[in-house]
């Protein structure tokens, strides 16, 4: 049986990104526990790798952004992704060419702060009809994890720990 | 730039590096990005070459993903942002709000300084409001029919807690990545009403509507224009476009703010446009300790 909802980690900037510049369509990638650890070692919500759970994302983003650190893996690893897929919009014309331009000045130029994780709770009956099971070939673990590529702003609520 | 990419045409040269960049995020990644078998062979190269830079592997020869990963945004930064397009790409940025508010340029327009002490604010007040607000809201509605730099409009807010807490607004014009300070005032709840779970721009409301002096202009009568095409009476030989539409005695001092373009000799698109009455604001802060 389905949770009542889904859970998504993403960092402040790629909201405002989506935001202003897909029209306020969300793509995420989801789950239905926010804290696998939480959960007993023999359930297989247990399954679900540190790089695929949204809290562990969460505190580890959070940490990196209240420390100011230049080194973030994750940060890094969020920047280069923002700008892979400014890249892959502009390409399939969802984007214009100065919208990539601009993604890519945003994300480089953005401060700590703009990096603060955001949970984002999604009611699952909203958005079951439209969920995309990531194929176990290319999850982390063998934990349940979706994609919503078009998540609408109206769909889903934030919070902030 | 890395010598494979150099000859590269440009968007062949940011594809590669998509491609690249998208091998070394974990699962779950985002949208894939298709590659071809040149592309594949050019991606090779790219790895083969980031990788003869020292620092790219641990001291067990493992290579640092994360310092890869670095490395290919780094590069991609350089593909995408030409240094002499940078300056461009940053206006356009600011003109849509989407600058941090760090990063602007703050200029005090003259009928600012000319009334900062009425307004019982400093510049460094100001630049503190802005550098770190509380709140900022960067506004310019989608239909408005005045280009962006003319009439964009930022307001920040900057809260101040104590037994004598109040907020601290600015509006600016926003041109471009530089924010023309208007006016800046600080709003006591005891004086407006508690705007606590207040946006910025209704902060701003709620000030006007407590300090500020009725306008008229053609068809509009009121204390607030914010982003309305209005009809004026300019036509018929006016010389000022709005007018104040109470009685205000001999000697008070009213601070007016207009941004206000002509649409056509009759018609008039107004991004924002008040009249405060300084005497009462100032009344108010002797009051609250401000002198």
């Amino acid at each position: 049986m389905p949770r009542p909802f889904l859970y998504s980690t993403n960092p402040f900037i790629k909201l405002i990104i989506n935001e202003r510049f897909r029209k306020d369509l969300h793509y995420v990638w989801c789950g239905e526990h926010f804290d696998s650890k939480k959960h007993g070692s023999y359930s297989s919500v247990a399954l679900t790798a540190p790089s695929s759970d949204p809290c562990v994302i969460y505190k580890q983003l959070a940490e990196d952004v209240a420390r100011g650190d230049q080194h973030s893996a994750k940060i890094v690893q969020m920047r280069a992704s923002l700008e892979k897929l400014a890249v892959t919009w502009r390409n399939s014309g969802d984007i214009t060419p100065d919208e990539a331009e601009e993604i890519v000045y945003m994300v480089k130029q953005a401060p700590f702060a703009n990096w603060r994780p955001l949970v984002y709770v999604i009611p699952y009956s909203t958005v079951a009809s439209r969920l995309q099971l990531v194929p176990i070939g290319q999850r982390a673990s063998m934990g349940v994890e979706y994609i919503l590529p078009d998540l609408a702003r109206n769909e889903f609520d934030i919070i902030e720990l | 730039m890395l010598s494979t990419l150099r000859k590269l045409e440009k968007r062949k040269k940011q594809g590669v590096l998509a491609s690249c960049i998208s091998d070394l995020l974990p699962s779950p990644n985002e949208e894939s990005v298709a590659v071809d078998a040149e592309t594949a062979e050019l991606k090779a190269r790219v790895f083969d070459e980031l990788l003869s830079r020292q620092g790219l592997r641990d001291e067990k020869g493992e290579i640092d993903k994360s310092k890869l990963l670095r490395a290919l945004s780094d590069e991609m930064g350089a593909a995408m942002l030409e240094p002499s397009q940078i300056s461009k790409v940053r206006d356009r940025v600011a003109e849509k709000g989407l600058l941090d508010a760090s990063e602007y340029q703050i200029v005090f327009e003259q009928n600012f300084l000319s009334n900062i002490d009425s307004m019982s604010v400093t510049k460094g007040n100001v630049r503190s409001a802005i550098r770190t607000p509380d709140a900022l809201t960067h506004l310019l509605p989608e239909d408005f029919p005045i280009a962006e730099g003319s009439a964009a409009t930022t307001i920040a807010l900057k809260r101040y807690g104590g037994p004598d807490g109040h907020t601290l607004l600015v509006l600016c014009r926003r041109e471009k990545a530089v924010l023309h300070v208007s006016c800046a005032w600080r709003v006591f709840d005891a004086d407006v009403g508690s705007t606590e779970m207040s946006t910025p721009l209704e902060v701003l409301r709620q000030f006007v509507e407590r300090f500020g002096l009725r306008i008229r202009s053609g068809e509009f009568s009121g204390k607030f224009l914010w982003y309305q095409t209005i009809r004026t009476t300019m036509l018929f030989g006016g010389t000022n476009l709005f007018s104040i539409d109470e009685y205000v005695g001999s000697g008070r001092r009213v601070f007016a703010t207009f941004v206000v373009h002509a649409i056509d000799p009759i018609n008039h698109a107004v991004a924002v446009g008040f009249a405060i009455d300084l005497d009462a604001y100032r009344d108010a802060m002797r009051k609250h300790g401000f002198n």
